[in-house]
């Protein structure tokens, strides 16, 4: 009995010194987390509302190009808006309504519908983004840091960088005179005037520069870089811009050509446009009698494929050259040439430089483009001087459904000696194919 | 004290050590919904307005800063233009709760409307690309999507009333059970994999939509909304174009069903509720397809007859000027034959196409017997928009009826067909004051120009 008591005793003792070694809380910081989130929310909303000459805001988008805000918050969660996704959006203010709020940090929200929603909106009819996901941009961000006079934000789904930087008492003077537009329209007829537009690098050699100032989700608000090396190869370089009043801020901290890293295009005076890198060194924009580099040259470095999207017909095409693309869209219902009919297709030329390949590729879809099948034909080429292509099969048309529609435009690539040119419609550059032998049959496809 | 008396005391003390060693530091739980508002704190006229019409009124709560919680999360939706809110819910208040306000009382109301309305601006997409104009959740929440493409056109207003009304069908369902003979009319065909049952299957089965024939309670739902909002007319229509007896047998059964379901599960008047929202629709969002014009030139319905002997008349009245031609063709018939003293029966208007014509009276001799049929042929010419409707004879034909019909031309062409054709006529619901029951089971036509000439009668399929 004695043992059984001692051992209990032991038992008893052993548990209760246990007992005490639990850990008590503490705290790791010296406030609780719903202080520390009330500090932040206060924090940001702060900065934005004490910003007397408001901010501006630069944003790229997920699949689009890049935008520019002007923005104003007051205490009453109402912000006032400019933008430059239209001349209108530039011109005329809008008041939508915001609020900060807890989330995986200080969360802000543009929570009724304004400039920066057009981004976001999944119906293609708002501002032409892609049905079910717009621009992939985000309507709500999440309070990243503040630097200087700089506050950065992320998207909460899209995880695109938010950054705003205050404005003068000037610039805010500019924005709200109606003033954003004028920029706007000044870098657009610069490069109007300046089709040939180019920079000299540091190595001496002229790199073409060329912005898309239109809005489609493929290839609009981008500008690109590229020049031809001393092997007589072309490098290039491309990314998303966004106008401020006083330049085109150049999104994703740069456009880097040759190491060069270019983070915006400025006016050196009035007439004068220039780049400037992350060194502050500044390369004045020139226009070349012809165009710096010849699209053929390109393939590969600055432009991967050709795209036509489904039943569109771009500018600069022929009616010839309609009817071979059309033959491919028309038919895609076709159950005589087809096993099934599809509501969706587009066609796309890739490039592959490295093997000198060209791969036609017709895609087509029963719901709509959101997934479908790939018939793909690949041709091997060669180039002449002057860059006159000629095509030749290398494997026959393979995988998918649509082999049977695509006979038009594949007849056209291996039977016509092709050459390749930009055509320029308004703000937006395609590519154009041409044929050497049959001239009047020209399709233009975006560049991509 | 004793070794064993105080080791007993040891080990009492231990006990409690041991026990209140294991009291835990007290821990502050993490209090953010504070900092965590689902609504901005503005206070517009807007906040106000749907303060004191939804909230205050109803506790409904309407949401239209944009929240993700709301949604579905892999969706991309936009928050809505701030200007359509107020008429958006304006058609939410009219289409929807003043209808069952006024037919099944406040209270009702305030005891059954889902508690939260939350509103976006875009459509919101599934995977596959389908967009959504409304979806609903636990009873509790509608949300209404595509605002900033709002419109008072009927097929904007109509396709998120139609959600309303359903989402709330099934709130009510939840609150008192659905009818269980409801479950058996089409229990065999109910197919969860509602997607791959293309629409003329489910008609021809008895379902409104494809999307009924997934479960009775959706099926339930469907039927209770296509009957409020799309009209009796569509559903009268829908029946009749179903390819099956048994689909079209179907129809009705649920129709009888949700009918009774209203009257005996809810206390409430389905056909006033119906009739309330109808001319909601009709009136205010000048909807076509619930008129009768509209569906006086589709043909849906074959006859209109009159007899100003009827009940109906003595009720609902009878407009001099064609009752003076009605007697006065009735007085034909009668002088006829003055053995057999024939009396006018009816007359009855069959609308063969919405192209032609035919104007038959029954007459019987007043000893009874047989009924004879004289019919009249005449050429319609509807205008599609207006319905404004022009009569015009044409030939008669070599029919019996129409030979029969021979015995009084003189009289007829002086009486009904004279004021047949020598006026213009305008269809509507007629006449105006019938109670809900009977709301699209009459019609009629005025004159353009006078409406208070008219004439009516009970429309048949």
């Amino acid at each position: 009995m004695k043992k059984i008591n001692s051992f209990l005793l032991i038992a008893l003792l052993t548990t209760a010194f246990a007992g005490c070694r639990k850990l008590s809380y503490v705290a790791a910081f010296d406030q609780t987390p719903q202080e520390r989130m009330a500090e932040q929310i206060k924090l940001v909303q702060d900065a934005l509302t004490t910003a007397e000459n408001g901010w501006i805001g630069v944003l790229p988008t997920g699949i689009g190009g890049g935008y520019g805000f002007y923005m104003t918050f007051d205490n009453a969660q109402f912000v006032n808006m400019y933008a430059d996704l239209l001349d209108s959006s530039a011109t005329k203010v809008r008041q939508s309504q915001y609020r900060i709020k807890a989330d995986m940090g200080a969360d802000l929200v543009f929570d009724t519908y304004t400039y920066i929603s057009l981004l976001n909106d999944p119906d293609n009819s708002a501002f032409g983004g892609n049905t079910k996901d717009g621009f992939k941009s985000d309507i709500d961000f999440i309070y990243d840091h503040i630097q200087g006079d700089s506050i950065i934000f992320i998207g909460k789904r899209y995880r695109q960088p938010f950054s705003l930087v205050k404005a003068t008492a000037a610039q805010k003077a500019r924005y709200q005179n109606g003033e954003y537009v004028t920029a706007i329209k000044a870098f657009k007829k610069f490069f109007t005037d300046n089709p040939n537009a180019y920079i000299t690098l540091d190595n001496g050699s002229k790199a073409a520069v060329e912005p898309n100032f239109g809005n489609s989700v493929i290839a609009g608000k981008r500008i690109s870089l590229a020049t031809i090396l001393s092997d007589g190869t072309v490098t290039a370089a491309s990314g998303k811009f966004a106008f401020t009043i006083d330049d085109m801020t150049f999104l994703d901290s740069s456009v880097t050509l040759l190491g060069t890293k270019f983070i915006k295009a400025a006016w050196k005076n009035a007439t004068t446009l220039a780049l400037y890198s992350s060194t502050g060194k500044e390369y004045i924009i020139n226009n070349n009698p012809v165009p710096v580099l010849p699209l053929y040259k390109l393939w590969g470095t600055r432009y991967i494929a050709l795209y036509s999207n489904f039943k569109t017909i771009y500018p600069g095409t022929t009616t010839s050259g309609a009817d071979t693309l059309n033959y491919f869209y028309n038919n895609l219902t076709n159950r005589t040439l087809l096993i099934a009919s599809f509501n969706f297709g587009s066609l796309k030329l890739n490039w592959d430089i490295v093997n000198k390949r060209l791969r036609l590729d017709g895609f087509s879809s029963q719901n709509g483009g959101t997934s479908g099948w790939i018939t793909s034909i690949t041709y091997s080429y060669t180039v002449d001087n002057n860059g006159v292509f000629t095509f030749t099969v290398q494997s026959p048309a393979t995988g998918g459904y649509v082999a049977a529609i695509m006979t038009k435009l594949d007849n056209f690539i291996r039977t016509n000696r092709i050459t390749f040119d930009y055509y320029k419609d308004i703000n937006t550059l395609y590519g154009k194919m041409t044929s050497v032998d049959n001239p009047s049959t020209e399709m233009t496809f975006v560049l991509q | 004290m004793s070794i064993k008396i105080f080791f007993r005391l040891c080990v009492l003390f231990l006990l409690f050590a041991a026990a209140g060693s294991c009291k835990k530091e007290h821990f502050e739980p993490v209090e953010i919904s504070g900092l965590n508002p689902d609504e901005a704190a503005s206070n517009t006229a807007l906040d106000q307005w749907l303060k004191t019409t939804f909230l205050d009124e109803y506790n409904i709560d309407v949401i239209y800063h944009y929240h993700r919680y709301y949604h579905e999360n892999d969706r991309n939706v936009s928050p809505p233009k701030v200007e359509t809110v107020q008429p958006m819910m304006t058609t939410v208040l009219d289409g929807y709760i003043q209808p069952y306000r006024e037919v099944a009382g406040v209270t009702f109301v305030r005891n059954n409307v889902p508690r939260e309305f939350v509103l976006y601006g875009s459509t919101s997409y599934d995977a596959q690309n389908i967009g959504y104009a409304g979806t609903a959740s636990g009873g509790v929440r509608v949300n209404l999507f595509g605002l900033n493409n709002f419109s008072l056109s009927p097929g904007f207003v109509t396709s998120r009333l139609n959600v309303i009304h359903h989402e709330f069908t099934h709130i009510l369902n939840q609150r008192f059970l659905m009818p269980p003979d409801f479950k058996l009319i089409t229990n065999s065909s109910y197919k969860a994999t509602w997607t791959s049952t293309p629409l003329d299957t489910a008609h021809k089965y008895g379902y409104v939509s494809s999307y009924a024939s997934q479960n009775p309670t959706e099926d339930f739902a469907e039927v209770t909304s296509s009957l409020l909002v799309k009209g009796q007319s569509w559903y009268d229509n829908w029946v009749k174009t179903s390819t099956s007896a048994a689909g079209q047998a179907a129809l009705r059964a649920k129709e009888s069903s949700v009918v009774n379901y209203f009257a005996s599960s809810l206390n409430v008047d389905f056909r006033a509720l119906q009739k309330k929202v109808q001319l909601y629709i009709k009136d205010v969002l000048k909807d076509p397809s619930v008129t009768f014009p509209y569906w006086f030139y589709q043909n849906l319905y074959k006859t209109m007859t009159i007899n100003l002997e009827d009940q109906l008349y003595a009720t609902y009245g009878s407009p001099a000027a064609f009752a003076t031609a009605y007697n006065q063709f009735k007085g034909v018939i009668l002088a006829l034959d003055p053995v057999g003293k024939y009396h006018m029966d009816y007359l009855q208007f069959l609308f063969n196409s919405n192209t032609s014509l035919t104007v038959r009276a029954a007459f019987t001799a007043a000893a009874g017997g047989s009924q004879y049929l004289a019919d009249y042929n005449f050429a319609m010419q509807i205008n599609q928009t207006t319905g404004v409707t022009t009569i015009t004879k044409v030939a008669q034909g070599t029919t019996v009826n129409n030979q029969n019909a021979a015995l009084f031309t003189a009289g007829f062409t002086s009486s009904i067909q004279q004021y047949l054709t020598s006026n213009t006529f305008t269809p509507d619901w007629l006449p105006i004051n019938t109670p809900a029951s009977m709301y699209t089971k009459t019609g009629g036509f005025s004159q353009t120009g006078l409406p208070s000439n008219y004439f009516y009668g009970p429309l048949g399929l």
